[in-house]
């Protein structure tokens, strides 16, 4: 990810590229900066981010907490493409301050834009004592290894607990990304914890019947999740 | 190969390098420096130069039929297979193997069909899903000559990983070209190749194989066989042949 500052009052940052875990240390340097204002409004200026993951939205979700201890509001102004979809999901027009948004018909992949989204995670939200719910989104295949391993990372925490995964905004899946969940469920299964899988759509949907995985695997259809 | 002197290639760089002039005169194709947009000729024209994602929509949306990667650092030929089938009225994308990874090279070219041939529309999800297992196995198996057995498991995920990150930056393995087609064939029949530079395979064992529903690995080749009207492999196992039938008669641009 690149950052850069276009304007220094109002204080207005330019953020482009893909902001993941490896952007805590640019990131962090921006939010300090941000702590010197005054009962600001500082902008960020999203409209060139193409890729955000769990951890991006983690760190936008610090920058709002820092900015607003200092007495500065923090406004995240256009988010595109799949990153507005990703906020969306995540519900953080709630959380944060949003200018400009896409609606949502104009946020969905269209034939001719760019293609490149991959996998989204989000954090796992306590839906009681012993469930957990992770959504996924976007596109996972055989190239989203590395956003697959944050979600493993977290695995152990989850030992005698019974995980859901929410795939109603995963777009698209291979038969690696099948695997990855597989392979999911075997570690949870070693941890006592139990995985199923939670209103598929479309083409994931798809997968999911011709590879039979509800054989092995609860997939709860959107009805009833 | 016979002469084709149907098709047009728009290169980037305004003057064509010597060695890429040499190959389209002995393929018989024209060359014209690309500037702008792509006009619209009566004649099927692509793409050719080094890959970004740019580049490789503007190739892949009308009036060009589609993208075929070139530079002088990989030494490869201008592919042959890629500038036939355009010429026969179908759509191409030929990257190696590094830009078929970062560009995701299966959707790029699922919604260029999407686009080019709307009553697809019915069956694109097939298409797009075989495609992806297609694209997937050429680059993991194919030009990278990872193994599937590796992800079994967690510990055998992670080593996958590291070898494919590893291969990824082998100059070798990542200019091994990676290429795509779909050309209309008779009786409705849409015929999508996919063609990697590894070491082949066994076809006559994978394609009969179906995997089981706990397998971690080898599911594609049975998904594919499942989505598409007929699969066959040729050239040992280098090249993936789907079929779908289409609804109605395939309309070419």
């Amino acid at each position: 990810m690149e950052i850069s500052t276009v304007a220094r009052d109002p204080l207005t940052y330019r953020l482009s590229g893909r902001l993941t875990y490896k952007d805590n240390e640019a990131f962090s340097a921006v939010i300090d900066e941000m702590a010197g204002q005054s009962h600001a409004r500082v902008f960020m200026d999203i409209a060139h981010l193409d890729f955000i993951d769990s951890f991006g939205i983690g760190l936008f979700l610090v920058a709002a907490e820092a900015a607003a201890r200092s007495g500065n509001t923090l406004v995240i102004q256009r988010p595109q493409g799949s990153v507005s979809r990703l906020f969306r999901l995540a519900k953080l027009d709630s959380i944060l301050h949003i200018e400009g948004t896409e609606a949502p018909q104009q946020a969905a992949h269209q034939p001719g834009t760019p293609a490149r989204h991959g996998l989204w995670v989000s954090p796992p939200a306590d839906l009681d004592d012993h469930t957990v719910r992770i959504e996924l989104a976007g596109r996972f295949t055989f190239t989203d290894h590395a956003e697959f391993e944050t979600l493993v990372a977290t695995l152990g925490t989850y030992a005698h607990k019974e995980v859901q995964l929410g795939l109603s905004g995963l777009d698209f899946m291979d038969s690696a990304g099948l695997s990855m969940l597989l392979i999911v469920r075997d570690e949870l299964e070693r941890l006592g914890a139990t995985l199923s899988l939670h209103s598929p759509q479309g083409k994931v949907d798809q997968l999911l019947r011709l590879a039979s995985v509800d054989k092995v695997l609860p997939v709860i259809p959107a009805a009833q999740a | 190969m016979p002469r084709i002197n149907q098709l047009i290639a728009f290169v980037d760089d305004a003057v064509p390098s010597a060695r890429l002039v040499e190959q389209a005169d002995a393929l018989g194709i024209r060359l014209e420096p690309l500037t702008g947009h792509v006009p619209v000729l009566p004649v099927p024209c692509v793409v050719v130069g080094i890959a970004s994602h740019e580049r490789v929509l503007r190739g892949l949306q009308a009036p060009s039929c589609g993208f075929v990667e070139w530079s002088l650092s990989d030494g490869l030929p201008l592919s042959p297979s890629c500038i036939e089938h355009a010429a026969l009225g179908g759509h191409v994308l030929s990257l190696n193997t590094r830009a078929a990874y970062d560009l995701d090279a299966a959707n790029l070219f699922t919604q260029a069909l999407a686009a080019r041939f709307p009553h697809l529309d019915p069956i694109i999800g097939d298409i797009e899903l075989a495609l992806a297992e297609g694209v997937a196995n050429a680059i993991i198996h194919g030009n990278l000559g990872i193994g599937s057995k590796m992800r079994n498991d967690l510990q055998g995920f992670a080593k996958f990983q590291a070898t494919l990150s590893s291969r990824l930056n082998d100059a070798d393995m990542t200019f091994r070209r990676l290429e795509i087609s779909a050309v209309p064939r008779a009786d409705s029949l849409l015929e999508i190749s996919v063609m990697d530079q590894g070491d082949g395979y066994d076809s006559t064992a994978q394609m009969g194989r179906s995997a089981e529903i706990e397998a971690k690995c080898g599911r594609g080749l049975g998904l594919i066989r499942q989505l598409a009207h007929q699969v066959e492999a040729r050239n040992g196992g280098r090249c993936l042949v789907m079929s779908f039938r289409s609804p109605p008669l395939l309309n070419q641009r």
